[in-house]
């Protein structure tokens, strides 16, 4: 196939997969239903598209003064439409009250990116939605350098146990996200072997599982207590336990790549 | 029944307690042998699984006999525990108390005592009209607590979201009730049980025949209800709401003995502990290393033995 028909096709796929993209036209009127959505839109310099959030779009700190539309549960379709929105972007259609928006004329895209590959895609595609194509070619091109580099050091092979909820006790499988990027990050999750997101398991089996590395997402958390927790039960020369910022790790965003750097340094850490 | 086989029956219920016991405390990630256990083995068998498995044997001891009782007191073979609401105000305590309180384990055991009596209180109120008022009380009653559990549900902040949640599922892994105390619990609501059991089987016959064999029956309602609420509150406490066993191990144990209750209420109180014991077991291996909700396993394990046993007798 030579190269100009590939463009074409290329193009006529891209065409396929975002109607509304072909208009010359750019969404200005945005509303960002997902955390990660408000930190991509930021990030592309689509700060001024966005009209609207829902209660976790924290970051970065100007999006906090965006004006509410909803919460993890739902979105408020009144309080939404009031903002005379024409673009949503939610991380799932199951979101309740998206139907409605998208019956009222509101077009609707989902991000639910699974892996660095779908982050990027997606950073790309909302930077053609709102018109800031460059910005996002850039971020992603700076992203990508950066997982590259990720990726050349990934040789820890620490034995990691993740420990999501201490009670009860959570942790990651092998469809969850975080386990994708533990091994990204050059780790081994004890519990990668699991077919669940985010499976319960008991003391016991941490045990058997026998992890040198616990990486605690802190939410309100002591992480001596975890600490002498764990050795308690691991061993004191064993276990080694550290804490990371769960807004860095569990939102796949723009900082995501942040979150990964982060992790990244924990283990390679030497071993004492 | 003749002395000789309840006898009989006695020492099968006590052998058959003692081998499960012995074969969930065996049971995990790995096999271990209780009586030769030394260094990590020991501590995993006797400071995770026994711990474990003695909650589950006093919750499930607690939660049949509770059930044994409403069942009589409110002469109608659905009640359980759960029937009068006293489960409900318990979760909306806790759900309560994980809201405004700060997050440490104590406090939505704290939260869910607080709840359960106020729970009982209220209850406490229609003690001395009929089973009828008492139900119908009792059932409105648990619709408004569930509506305040919806509410504080809804308000709930997402990160506590999954805890409410799993609290509300059940887990006896977890209970801030020290074991030796909740032991003691299970001794002697089982004692009580066993002190007012003449008087419940006459109850069963009838009101009148009841105040005719001399028995004050609006005081014996009012310490049956204050008895079986309490007993509800302590198993919720212990280790949130685990449905079914209250249910059909009080008419499991009537199906296998007869009604009378010197009876049916010391094994209710060893089934549901063995029934709870294993349900717990199997909760904790079948999908090991993960986990499932205790409550779930209940169910499967326990409903088809009893309508297996129902259609037998039946017949």
């Amino acid at each position: 196939m030579n190269l100009p028909r590939r463009i074409i096709l290329a193009l006529l796929w891209l065409c396929m997969l975002l109607p509304g993209v072909s208009h010359a036209e750019h969404y200005s009127r945005i509303l960002a239903l997902s955390p990660h959505v408000c930190e991509m839109l930021y990030a592309i310099g689509a700060a001024s598209r966005v009209v609207g959030a829902v209660s976790y779009c924290d970051y970065p700190a100007d999006a906090r003064a965006l004006p509410r539309v909803g919460s993890y549960k739902g979105i408020r379709v009144e309080a939404a439409l009031r903002l005379k929105p024409d673009l949503a972007i939610a991380s799932s259609e199951h979101v309740k009250g998206l139907m409605q928006l998208k019956k009222a004329g509101v077009n609707i895209v989902i991000s639910n990116p699974r892996r660095f590959e779908d982050i990027f895609h997606d950073m790309l595609t909302l930077g053609a939605l709102t018109g800031h194509q460059q910005e996002a070619a850039t971020l992603v091109r700076q992203q990508r350098k950066r997982l590259n580099r990720i990726r050349q050091h990934a040789s820890s092979q620490r034995r990691v146990f993740y420990e999501l909820w201490p009670d009860p006790l959570l942790t990651v499988g092998k469809s969850g996200f975080i386990n994708t990027l533990i091994s990204e990050a050059g780790g081994h999750n004890v519990f990668a072997h699991i077919p669940l997101e985010t499976p319960r398991v008991n003391i016991e089996a941490v045990i058997k599982a026998r992890p040198d590395m616990i990486i605690i997402p802190l939410e309100k958390r002591n992480i001596q207590q975890r600490q002498r927790f764990w050795n308690k039960w691991l061993g004191k020369q064993h276990v080694h336990v550290a804490g990371v910022d769960p807004d860095l790790l569990h939102r796949p965003g723009p900082r995501l790549i942040d979150g990964l750097e982060i992790l990244q340094r924990i283990l390679n850490q030497p071993q004492p | 029944m003749t002395q000789h086989r309840a006898l009989l029956v006695w020492a099968i219920v006590l052998a058959v307690s003692a081998g499960f016991f012995l074969l969930c405390l065996a049971m995990g990630e790995q096999w271990i042998n209780p009586l030769h256990a030394s260094g990590q083995d020991a501590m995993i068998l006797w400071e995770l699984r026994l711990p474990r498995l003695l909650t589950a044997f006093a919750v499930g001891g607690l939660l049949a006999l509770a059930g044994a009782w409403f069942q009589v007191l409110l002469g109608n073979p659905l009640a359980e525990p759960y029937v009068l609401g006293v489960a409900g105000s318990a979760s909306a305590g806790a759900v309560a108390a994980l809201m405004w309180l700060p997050d440490t384990t104590w406090v939505m055991s704290a939260g869910a005592f607080v709840g359960a009596w106020l729970g009982i209180v209220c209850v406490m109120f229609f003690a001395r009209s009929g089973p009828d008022k008492m139900l119908l009380a009792g059932v409105v009653l648990a619709a408004f607590w569930s509506a305040m559990l919806g509410l504080l549900l809804a308000l709930l902040p997402e990160q506590t979201l999954f805890r409410a949640f799993s609290w509300m599922m059940g887990d006896v892994s977890g209970s801030d009730i020290p074991v030796p105390l909740l032991l003691a619990i299970w001794g002697g609501a089982l004692l009580c049980g066993c002190l007012l059991s003449r008087s419940l089987d006459i109850l069963l016959l009838g009101e009148r025949h009841a105040e005719a064999l001399g028995i004050d029956v609006q005081r014996l309602r009012q310490q049956l209800l204050f008895l079986a609420s309490t007993v509800t509150a302590l198993a919720v406490t212990a280790a949130g709401t685990i449905g079914f066993v209250g249910l059909v191990v009080p008419h499991f144990m009537r199906l296998l003995l007869g009604s009378l209750h010197h009876r049916v209420l010391p094994a209710a109180a060893m089934g549901g502990g063995i029934l709870l014991m294993l349900a717990d077991t199997i909760a904790r291996t079948m999908i090991a290393p993960a986990e499932l909700p205790v409550g779930i396993l209940t169910a499967i394990i326990g409903v088809p033995v009893f309508l297996f046993l129902l259609l037998r007798r039946r017949s």
